[in-house]
C-alpha cells in the first residue's frame, strides 16, 4: 500500500516538474505565479502523502505549513500586480 | 548512499550555479538571488553530511547550524534588498558594470 | 517502494540545480522570483528526504513563504522606482538607450568571462575533490547528542542542541536578526501611505481567516518543538509571515501599534536570552547551563520569547524601515500620519 502513495507522491512531483514550464513561458506573470501556487498546492499534496506512506506524522506539520504560508507570496503578487494604486 | 552522492553532487551544482550568477549577473537583485543560491547548496551539502552512510543515527548538529543558516540568511537578504533599493534610488538603476546613465529599469536586463 | 522513492529522489536532485540554473539564466527578474519561490518548495521537499523535518519546516515557512514575499516587494518598489524615474526623464535621451542591445553589453569580454568561467570550474572542482576527501564521520555527533539528550529537558534532538548544548550559537543568532533589524532601521524610514486604503474584501476574508490559524499555528510549533520538528524558528517564521500579511493588507490595526511596544517585542527575545544566560552564570553553571531538571522550563520559556521577537523582527525586516515618524510625540493619538508602526509592505 505504501508503494502506492510513492508512486502518487512521484507523479505529483513530476506534475510539479510540468507546471514550471509555466512559469519558464507563461505568456503572463500570472500564469507564472499560479505555477508557483500549483507547486504550493503540489507540495502540500505530496507532504501528506509521504507522511502516510513513510508513517512520519511530522510530515504533516510541514504540509500545514505550507498550506499557511504559500498564500503569502500569492498576496503578494497579488498586490504587486493589480494591488493598489500607489504602492 | 547512492542517493547521497546525488544530492551532495546537486548542492554543489547549485553552489556553483550561484557562484557564477553572482560573478555574472549585473542586476544586484540577481545577484542576491545567487548568493541564496549558494547558501542552499551550501545547506544541502551539510544536511547530506549529517545522513552520513547508514540512515540509522542522524546527527542533529548539522541540522541546528543549516536552522540557523537558514534565518540568518533570510536576514541578511532582506537588509540586502533595502540596500538595493536603496541604490536604485540613489543611481536610478540598481545594476553594476554600466557606464551608462540612463535608465535601465529593474525589471529586465540580465 | 524503494525504487519509486529512489526514482523520487533522482528526479529532486536533478531538478534543483535545473532549476537554480534556469532562474539565474531567465531574462526577466519576476520569472527569477517565482522560480526562486519554487525552488524553496523543491528544498524543503528535498530536506524531508534527507530525513531533517527541523530544516524542512524552516525552509517551508521561511524559504517559500517570507523570502518569496520579500522578494516580490522589493521588485515591486524597484519597478514603482524605475517607473517614476521613466516619467521624469521621459523627455530625454531615452532612445540612446534603447539602442543598445543588452547581450551587447553582456559580452563585452569574452576573454575575461572565459577566464572567469574557468576559475570556476576549478574552484568547484577543487571544492568537490576536497568534500570527497573530507573524512565522513560515521554519525558525527549523533551519538554525543544522543548519549546526553537524558538532561537535555526536551524530546527533540535538534531543539536540545539549538538551545541547550550549543545554545550560544542560537543566542548569537537572535543577535544577527537584531542587527539586521537596526540596520534596516537605520537605513531607511517606511514611506508614508495614505490612511484611507482599505484591503479589497477578498484580502480583508483572507487576512480574518489566515491570521489567527498562523497564530495558533506558531503557538503549537513552539510547543511541539520540545518533542519533534518545530521550535521558536518556526514558530517565529509562521508569526512573521502573520505580521506580513498584515502589512501587505496594510491593516489600520497594525498601524496603530505604538511604536514603543514594537521596541520592546523587538527587543525581548535577545534581552530575555541573555538575562537567562547570565543568570545561568549567577547559579553557579557556565553560560546557558540550565540549573538541575529545569532546563525544560528555561527553554520553553526562551523560545517563546525568541519567538515572538523573531516574529516581529522578520515582519520589521519586511516592512523594510524603521517606522514612519510620528507626527506628534508619540502615542497620543493614532490617527496621526505615522503613528507609529511599520505601515509596512509598501514603500
Amino acid at each position: 500500500m505504501s508503494g502506492l502513495y510513492s508512486l502518487a507522491a512521484l507523479c505529483l512531483l513530476l506534475a510539479v516538474l510540468a507546471g514550471l514550464v509555466r512559469i519558464l513561458r507563461g505568456p503572463t506573470e500570472a500564469d507564472s505565479m499560479l505555477a508557483a501556487q500549483l507547486f504550493g498546492t503540489c507540495g502540500v499534496a505530496i507532504l501528506l502523502l509521504l507522511s502516510k506512506g513513510l508513517d512520519w506524522v511530522v510530515l504533516q506539520d510541514i504540509a500545514l505549513v505550507f498550506a499557511l504560508l504559500a498564500a503569502l507570496a500569492a498576496v503578494a503578487f497579488a498586490l504587486r500586480t493589480w494591488g493598489g494604486t500607489e504602492r | 548512499m547512492n542517493t547521497l552522492f546525488l544530492y551532495t553532487m546537486s548542492g554543489l551544482a547549485l553552489f556553483a550555479i550561484g557562484l557564477h550568477g553572482l560573478i555574472r549577473s549585473s542586476h544586484l537583485l540577481r545577484k542576491i538571488l545567487a548568493a541564496n543560491l549558494m547558501s542552499s547548496g551550501v545547506f544541502l551539502i551539510m544536511i547530506v553530511g549529517a545522513c552520513g552512510t547508514d540512515q540509522v543515527m542522524i546527527d542533529p548538529v548539522p541540522h541546528a547550524m543549516v536552522l540557523t543558516g537558514i534565518v540568518v540568511s533570510v536576514s541578511t537578504t532582506a537588509v540586502a534588498l533595502v540596500l538595493v533599493c536603496l541604490v536604485q534610488e540613489t543611481t536610478n538603476r540598481a545594476l553594476l558594470w554600466q557606464k551608462r546613465k540612463r535608465g535601465q529599469g529593474g525589471r529586465t536586463d540580465a | 517502494m524503494m525504487d519509486v522513492m529512489g526514482f523520487f529522489d533522482i528526479v529532486l536532485a536533478l531538478a534543483l540545480p535545473w532549476l537554480g540554473w534556469r532562474l539565474l539564466a531567465s531574462s526577466d527578474l519576476f520569472r527569477a522570483v517565482v522560480l526562486f519561490i519554487s525552488l524553496g518548495l523543491l528544498m524543503s521537499l528535498t530536506w524531508v528526504r534527507l530525513q531533517a523535518p527541523d530544516v524542512a519546516l524552516a525552509e517551508a515557512a521561511i524559504g517559500a513563504g517570507l523570502t518569496g514575499a520579500l522578494f516580490l516587494s522589493a521588485l515591486r518598489r524597484l519597478e514603482r522606482l524605475s517607473e517614476s524615474e521613466r516619467r521624469l526623464e521621459h523627455a530625454g535621451k531615452r532612445e540612446e538607450d534603447e539602442t543598445i542591445p543588452p547581450e551587447k553589453r553582456r559580452r563585452a569580454k569574452p576573454v575575461a568571462y572565459v577566464l572567469s568561467l574557468f576559475l570556476l570550474v576549478v574552484f568547484v572542482l577543487l571544492l568537490g575533490w576536497s568534500l570527497g576527501q573530507t573524512p565522513g564521520a560515521k554519525g558525527g555527533l549523533g551519538p554525543a547528542v544522543a548519549g546526553q539528550m537524558g538532561q537535555s529537558g526536551v524530546q527533540s534532538q535538534v531543539t536540545a542542541v539549538l538551545l541547550n548544548f550549543r545554545g550560544y550559537d542560537t543566542l548569537l543568532e537572535m543577535m544577527v536578526l537584531f542587527l539586521a533589524a537596526l540596520g534596516v532601521w537605520s537605513l531607511t524610514r517606511v514611506r508614508q501611505t495614505q490612511q484611507g486604503e482599505v484591503p479589497g474584501p477578498v484580502l480583508a476574508t483572507l487576512v480574518r481567516l489566515l491570521v489567527p490559524l498562523m497564530i495558533i499555528v506558531a503557538g503549537y510549533l513552539v510547543w511541539i518543538g520540545s518533542s519533534r520538528a518545530g521550535g521558536a524558528f518556526q514558530g517565529g517564521a509562521v508569526l512573521a509571515a502573520a505580521g506580513v500579511l498584515l502589512l501587505l493588507a496594510n491593516v489600520t490595526v497594525v498601524r496603530q501599534v505604538p511604536a514603543g511596544l514594537l521596541r520592546w517585542a523587538l527587543v525581548l527575545g535577545p534581552l530575555l536570552f541573555l538575562l537567562t544566560a547570565v543568570a545561568c552564570m549567577g547559579g553557579g553553571g557556565n553560560l546557558l547551563e540550565y540549573p538541575g531538571q529545569s532546563a525544560g522550563v528555561w527553554i520553553l520559556f526562551i523560545e517563546s520569547a525568541t519567538a515572538v521577537s523573531i516574529g516581529v523582527t522578520l515582519a520589521a525586516l519586511y516592512a523594510g524601515g524603521r517606522p514612519p515618524a510620528p507626527s506628534a510625540p508619540e502615542k497620543d493619538n493614532e490617527e496621526g500620519p505615522g503613528s507609529g508602526v511599520d505601515k509596512g509592505g509598501k514603500a
